[in-house]
């Protein structure tokens, strides 16, 4: 079973996100901080990172850069999940090492379609 | 600034060469008659003094400073003084049965008067408010008793005899009146972080030369002497420094007071504004973070993956999917207003396929339009590769295309992509409900929604304004030609590499 780590400060989309990848048959690491999903990266070596970009603390960029630096290696994608509202930001998460970038709010319709291609 | 600074900095030599000449002339012509020279001396300060009051008296508003506002009205006062003063002098012969003594009389008058109120001013200017209408009924009455002890009660002291010249009245009030000029000139110092540099420069030059004016008419013998003379001049001088102290401060600062406020006052809206524009733009990121639940999860309902939902449930369902897009669709714009109105939307130009896109955007109207029936065609070059902003391309077209769907009930859309010179226009044409002449310019505006009778139409109303706006970013823009009834094209024309 494919193990998803997800990045998310926001309970409610948490649940959600989690209630999704679930129901499609993944396993699923909740990190609420960039610190901790770092720390989880690196402990459980998931197959797929889905980073909310605004996060307290470090945010999803910096804990991207953090994940490339480290020795979880550059293989795991990681896909940035971003605000309208931050329009410069699909470029900002490509260059801080994410493989993909998704739009807020998330469509459970064609959610899975856009998380599967990057495997 | 430069406005002002101009004004002030105008060459000076012209006017102290008038100045010079004016003085000359004067001069001049006590060697014809001294009672003329006394006469043009005496109407040149009283001149002064009058326009020293109407100035005061006019920009008093303008005036925020009392000391100067309060010497204007003394002056009126003071010329007052100066012009019965020249009417009485020896061989004017206006008042029957009086000598020199009547004009000296009428002098030491005028000039205690003058030399209290320097003195007083300073202490008016420590107090907040002035009474105006106090000070001129003082004023009033001061004159009014002055006076009644030269022409009626006669106990003004002597201060010409003839034959034997000026009384020790009258040269020891001119040695009291120096020294109260004096420590008028000292409580004014005391005060001159109260005073614009120049304005003091003139208030300290005029003062001293009243008292020099003073010295030198304390050694005259004859009514008609050259420290007489001497005396008049600088009494003429010293009035016209008080003068320029008020025009500086009536006329030359309130301007540049204006001016700095208007600029400050410009700058201060320039930075509310785009403080609510970045307030907006940061309410609207916030009243996203719920929609994402109401999205999320009716669509994770609606994909019956949380159980089962019968056909009532899945309808409802779908209008709570709708609105909460539509209310995304409203606030998504309004981020975008905002960023554009504050100046802090970022576009991305790079290279891209315009057909290519364009066909992608076709596709994404495929079910709205089968559900309406109409036919939906693209015209466009096999591949058109422009320089510009994709994401922004394609907002404007989706809102093109999206209008064209909701006003359209039967016939046909068409895109149309032509390459014209260094530009490529898109235009989308309809066969809908088309648009009066008179509306086509309200189109461009923010929530303007043009109403048809039974034809409101959800939507957001801000659609267009803000196409227009990133059309403009992009280098572009947009237009529009319609036929009520029949229909309307709405063309984006964009420069094919936007710098």
């Amino acid at each position: 079973m494919k193990r998803i780590l997800v990045v998310e400060d926001n309970e409610t989309n948490m649940y959600l996100i989690g209630f999704i990848l679930r129901k499609n048959g993944y396993e699923v690491i909740e990190a609420r901080s960039g610190e901790e999903g770092v720390e989880l990266t690196l402990k459980e070596r998931p197959d797929l990172i889905i980073m909310d970009i605004q996060l307290p603390g470090i945010d999803g960029l910096e804990a991207t850069k953090r994940i490339r630096e480290s020795e979880a290696n550059g293989e795991i994608p990681i896909i940035a999940l971003t605000s309208y509202a931050m329009t410069g930001d699909r470029e900002k998460s490509l260059n801080a090492g994410c493989t993909g970038h998704l739009e807020k709010p998330i469509n459970p319709e064609t959610f899975m379609g856009e998380i599967e291609k990057y495997f | 600034m430069e406005e002002s600074r101009s004004v002030s900095k105008k060459p000076i030599h012209i006017p102290l060469l008038t100045g010079g000449l004016l003085l000359l002339g004067l001069y001049l012509t006590s060697l014809y008659s001294y009672l003329l020279f006394h006469s043009l001396a005496e109407i040149f300060s009283i001149v002064i003094a009058f326009c020293i009051f109407i100035l005061a008296w006019n920009c008093r508003d303008l005036i925020d400073n009392n000391y100067l506002i309060f010497l204007g009205i003394a002056y009126l006062f003071v010329g007052f003084l100066d012009t019965i003063h020249t009417l009485a002098y020896t061989g004017m012969g206006v008042f029957k049965g009086y000598d020199s003594n009547l004009p000296t009389q009428l002098w030491i008058a005028a000039r205690s008067l003058e030399s209290i109120s320097l003195l007083i001013a300073c202490f008016i200017l420590d107090k907040r408010k002035m009474k105006i209408n106090l000070v001129l009924l003082g004023y009033i009455i001061t004159l009014s008793l002055l006076f009644m002890s030269i022409f009626y009660w006669k106990i003004f002291p002597s201060c010409f005899i003839e034959g034997s010249g000026l009384t020790p009245f009258k040269k020891i009030s001119e040695y009291i009146i120096s020294l109260i000029l004096a420590a008028s000139l000292l409580s004014l110092l005391k005060r001159k972080e109260k005073f614009d540099r120049r304005v003091l420069q003139w208030l300290v030059i005029s003062i001293l030369l009243t008292i020099v004016s003073e010295l030198a008419f304390t050694f005259y013998i004859s009514v008609y002497g050259l420290s007489n003379l001497v005396g008049h001049i600088f009494k003429i001088v010293s009035f016209y420094f008080i003068y320029q102290a008020i025009v500086v401060t009536g006329l030359t600062k309130p301007q540049e007071l204006l001016f700095r406020n208007l600029q400050e006052s410009e700058e201060k809206f320039r930075e509310l504004d785009q403080l609510k524009s970045m307030f907006i733009a940061s309410m609207s990121h916030e009243l996203r973070t719920p929609l994402n639940s109401i999205i999320g999860f009716t669509g994770i309902m609606l994909q019956e993956m949380s159980g089962e939902i019968n056909e009532e449930q899945r309808k409802q369902l779908g209008l709570v999917k709708n609105s909460a897009n539509h209310l995304l669709a409203l606030i998504n714009d309004i981020i975008d207003i905002s960023k554009i109105e504050a100046g802090k939307v970022e576009i991305t130009i790079e290279e891209f396929d315009l057909s290519v896109l364009a066909q992608e955007i076709k596709d994404s109207f495929a079910v709205a339009v089968d559900k309406k029936g109409f036919e939906l065609s693209l015209e466009t070059p096999p591949t058109l590769i422009i320089k510009s902003d994709e994401r922004r391309t394609k907002q404007i077209l989706v809102n093109f295309i999206s209008n064209a769907v909701k006003f359209t009930d039967r016939g046909e859309i068409e895109i149309k992509i032509v390459k014209k010179d260094e530009t490529v226009q898109m235009s989308v044409r309809d066969t809908g409900i088309g648009i009066r002449k008179e509306d086509i310019d309200k189109l461009f505006k923010t929530f303007s929604r043009i109403t048809t009778k039974g034809r409101i139409k959800e939507g957001t109303g801000l659609g267009l304004y803000l196409s227009k706006k990133i059309a403009n970013l992009l280098g572009g823009d947009i237009k529009a030609e319609s036929e009520f009834g029949k229909g309307s094209v709405f063309t984006l024309t964009l420069p094919i590499k936007r710098k």
